[in-house]
């Protein structure tokens, strides 16, 4: 049957606790509680440090922590929420704006031209 | 991940607002427990916690669902505060306060005068806020990869397969850190009761 020395037994105290070990040894860790009033002791002070720390009280968020959220991100998406944009509201649309600007260049030059031409062939 | 699950995570890709509502309110509790468990401070914690939804609410995008919505949130609520932690730590050096290193206003909660003044013997500390003061001081005491550890196990109950998605550790590191760590909380508590 498997021994332990106390070493070896302090090594295994928290698998021992979550009841993680081999069968062996957690047989062997059972004797060796039993004949061992020092590790005993020990072994029971972990138990009770895990045992608190699994009794912890739950802490909650305070009150008005989601408007909290809510109001940092309305913040930092300058009240958008984050909300897809189109991309064009990112920057200037300068292809659109360049064939617009062809256009109405178009335009004046065939309205000045054509008036020209019209009144030269109206004379 | 569940058909609710994946519901939720369109509805917050597509930015839907109520989505978003629904996500802070389903989840803030949990998160705000384990930032405050680990920095031990009502302030920071909702400070913290807030800058967990804003992440969560820019890199949705980034979530693949691999794993579940929770454990992606613990991990970057997690990251964040390791962050905080490592940050706090260096400013609290540079300005020469806090105790032992650790941050003096992650202190905050767990009381001024010194332990041993105040704790009368191990087994009447064992509930009330007197053991709570002293466990958050023996969390504190821990850097900040220990903390994580022992907060997702021994506080949050989470399970191994979870905690090792959170971390990025095996199983087996995720042990051998934990042990190492309770063994920490078990000494401090040791060495501050009569």
């Amino acid at each position: 049957m498997t021994k332990f020395s106390h070493q070896e037994a302090k090594d295994r105290f928290d698998r021992y606790y979550e009841g993680d070990l081999p069968a062996a040894e957690q047989r062997a860790m059972d004797g060796h509680l039993a004949s061992c009033a020092e590790c005993r002791e020990e072994y029971q002070r972990l138990v009770q440090a895990l045992g608190a720390l699994s009794r912890l009280r739950a802490t909650h968020a305070p009150e008005g922590f989601l408007d909290g959220v809510q109001g940092r991100i309305r913040k930092r998406s300058r009240g958008r929420f984050f909300g897809r944009r189109p991309d064009f509201t990112s920057r200037l649309p300068y292809e659109v704006l360049s064939v617009v600007m062809l256009i109405a260049i178009l335009a004046i030059f065939l309205y000045v031209f054509l008036g020209k031409g019209g009144g030269v062939i109206a004379r | 991940m569940s058909l609710l699950e994946r519901l939720l995570i369109r509805r917050l890709r597509e930015r839907d607002e109520v989505a978003f509502s629904e996500v802070v309110r389903l989840y803030q509790h949990k998160v705000y427990n384990l930032l405050y468990r680990m920095i031990g401070s009502h302030e920071e914690a909702e400070d913290l916690a807030q800058e967990v939804f804003v992440t969560v609410f820019k890199s949705i995008d980034t979530f693949r669902g691999e794993s579940k919505f929770s454990t992606w949130l613990y991990r970057v609520a997690a990251n964040h505060c390791k962050n905080r932690i490592k940050y706090l730590s260096r400013r609290s050096r540079t300005s020469g306060d806090g105790l032992d290193g650790v941050p003096e206003h992650s202190m905050e909660d767990a009381g001024s005068a010194p332990l041993q003044s105040h704790i009368d013997a191990p087994d009447k500390i064992l509930e009330g806020l007197q053991l709570e003061k002293l466990l958050a001081q023996a969390i504190a005491s821990l850097d900040e990869e220990h903390r994580l550890l022992i907060v997702l196990r021994d506080v949050e109950e989470l399970s191994y397969q979870e905690i090792g998605e959170i971390t990025s550790l095996n199983e087996g590191t995720v042990k051998s850190r934990l042990h190492r760590a309770r063994m920490a909380i078990k000494e401090h508590i040791e060495r501050n009761t009569k």
